[in-house]
């Protein structure tokens, strides 16, 4: 009777802003040390999903369970029925990485890495410092520690953000579109970074448009198709094989104009 | 005309010009720190949705903004002891009614230096303090204050030597502030030119100063330069991340 529970479950999650439902009761499981990747066209609610999953959204109504904590969503409750504090928790345990970096540009980038673990979290400040090091090394960016964030090019501000995020020690890392913002020849050096941590068995729950990177690393691709899953399955029979139409559309579309930057 | 270096030259050293001096610079700079303080809710409050909070805030502004700064004075000094006894006791100075006069109008100009420095901050980089479960204090004193203030320092700078001059204002309540004693001084002598230049390069200086620090605190404030993380603008404003 002790089912393992997967890291993050969603049940029948939705999600609409005024009279557009832009969710309509998704399930999703993302077990430990997978990677859960979300594709599918602008505005069919991969990133609103992404954004529900740490709460920047608050879902109409539905279940999210992360690591054991269970929130159940009500719209008819105040803030949805769950308390500010447990927001923050959940947060809280949840690395963000965003499309656009969104590092704090008055900070050094040492800084950025151990705000959250010091002021959220309550680490001592030397021992954040210490693993704020360890990170950027392992990002590749260990001797940047002391520039500020327009110091750096767009990868190594992704790189930085993937370490500010991991400095957490997140449950899972959410990933919105973390290369979309970049110049093609700096895409590959934050996939390489992703990948690597994939390979280390981060949980990752991912919003990409890099499908070849998708086919790589993923453990589960899911279709999101106007609010509703509309495939899901291993990566590579929902991107070599799919089962629907729609998605057999998008995938065409993506792989034909795309040209994956990252291939070795 | 006949200027004499030596009547220009005592002010400069008398210790009569010198307190005077510095009571003009406590009057702007007190008055200038109360106005930041009560002007930073009211920008706050212009940002809010509350619709009866923003209307009564542009209200104030409205009023003070269009009253010239020495009708605050007059009124502060000579109307108030006739509405209350509180304000014909012993504390109610000069200089109190003075300052009073400089925060109320001074913070009418503040908020919208303030509103427009805290419109400036990236709503990215809340969303990401957010994410990572800052409290909404938190996420207000470690990256909205420091970016803010950095948007808001020179037009702030600029308020307080437009205030700094203000403050000679208060000469006609006989505050012994700079342009009050100078007055005085050339009531006595008739010389002119002597005193006036003193006072002016009293208030040169001060401004002189101040624009110097601005330069220092502009650089603090810039975050593209490579900078030691010891030093950093969170330390400088009282925060803990260090």
């Amino acid at each position: 009777m002790a089912e393992v529970l997967p890291r993050i479950r969603v049940r029948d999650l939705v999600k609409s802003y005024h009279h557009l439902t832009v969710l309509k009761g998704i399930d999703l499981d993302a077990e430990e040390g997978s990677v859960v990747t979300l594709i599918g066209s602008s505005g069919s609610g991969k990133s609103t999903l992404l954004r529900c999953l740490n709460l920047l959204e608050i879902p109409d109504s539905g279940d999210i369970v992360i690591d054991g904590e269970a929130l159940h969503f009500d719209r008819r409750k105040k803030a949805g029925g769950v308390d500010a504090r447990q927001i923050r928790r959940v947060r809280s345990s949840l690395g963000m990485v965003f499309q656009n970096f969104a590092l704090w540009s008055h900070m050094t980038i040492l800084e950025n890495v151990i705000a959250a673990p010091v002021h959220v979290l309550g680490v001592p400040r030397e021992q954040a410092v210490e693993r704020a090091h360890a990170l950027l090394q392992r990002v590749g960016i260990g001797e940047k520690h002391a520039c500020f964030p327009a110091q750096l090019s767009g990868g190594q501000q992704q790189r930085a953000a993937i370490a500010r995020a991991l400095a957490i020690e997140p449950k899972a890392l959410l990933l919105d579109e973390p290369t979309s913002a970049l110049d093609p020849e700096l895409v590959s050096e934050v996939l390489r970074v992703i990948r690597d941590l994939a390979e280390g068995g981060i949980t990752m729950v991912l919003v990409t448009h890099e499908l070849r990177f998708a086919r790589d690393v993923s453990s589960r691709v899911v279709f999101l198709h106007q609010g509703q899953i509309g495939e899901t399955g291993p990566p590579d029979q929902v991107l070599r094989d799919p089962q629907t139409e729609a998605c057999r559309r998008f995938v065409r579309s993506e792989l034909g104009t795309r040209m994956s930057s990252v291939e070795e | 005309m006949n200027f004499d270096l030596d009547v220009f030259l005592t002010p400069l050293f008398s210790w009569v010009f010198m307190k005077a001096a510095l009571i003009t610079l406590a009057l702007a700079a007190s008055a200038h720190a109360g106005a930041i303080l009560i002007s930073v809710p009211m920008a706050l409050g212009l940002n809010s949705h509350s619709r009866l909070l923003k209307a009564a805030i542009r209200l104030y502004v409205g009023i003070f903004r269009a009253i010239p700064t020495l009708l605050w004075m007059l009124f502060f000094w000579n109307a108030m002891p006739q509405f209350s006894a509180v304000f014909r006791e012993s504390w109610y100075t000069p200089f109190m009614a003075a300052w009073i006069a400089l925060v109320v109008n001074e913070a009418a100009y503040q908020v919208e230096i303030n509103r427009a420095a805290l419109n400036a901050v990236d709503r990215a980089q809340i969303q990401a303090a957010t994410a990572f479960g800052f409290h909404p204090l938190q996420i207000f004193r470690l990256v909205t204050l420091p970016q803010a203030a950095r948007v808001a320092l020179p037009p702030t700078v600029n308020e307080f030597i437009t205030l700094l001059k203000a403050t000679s204002l208060a000469s006609v309540i006989s505050l012994q502030e700079l342009m009050t004693v100078t007055n005085q001084a050339v009531a006595t002598t008739f010389q002119f030119q002597e005193y006036y230049a003193a006072a002016a390069v009293y208030y040169l200086v001060i401004v002189t100063v101040l624009t110097l620090f601005q330069g220092r605190l502009e650089r603090r404030f810039d975050w593209t330069t490579e900078r030691r993380p010891g030093g950093s603008l969170i330390r400088l404003l009282g925060g803990r991340a260090r």
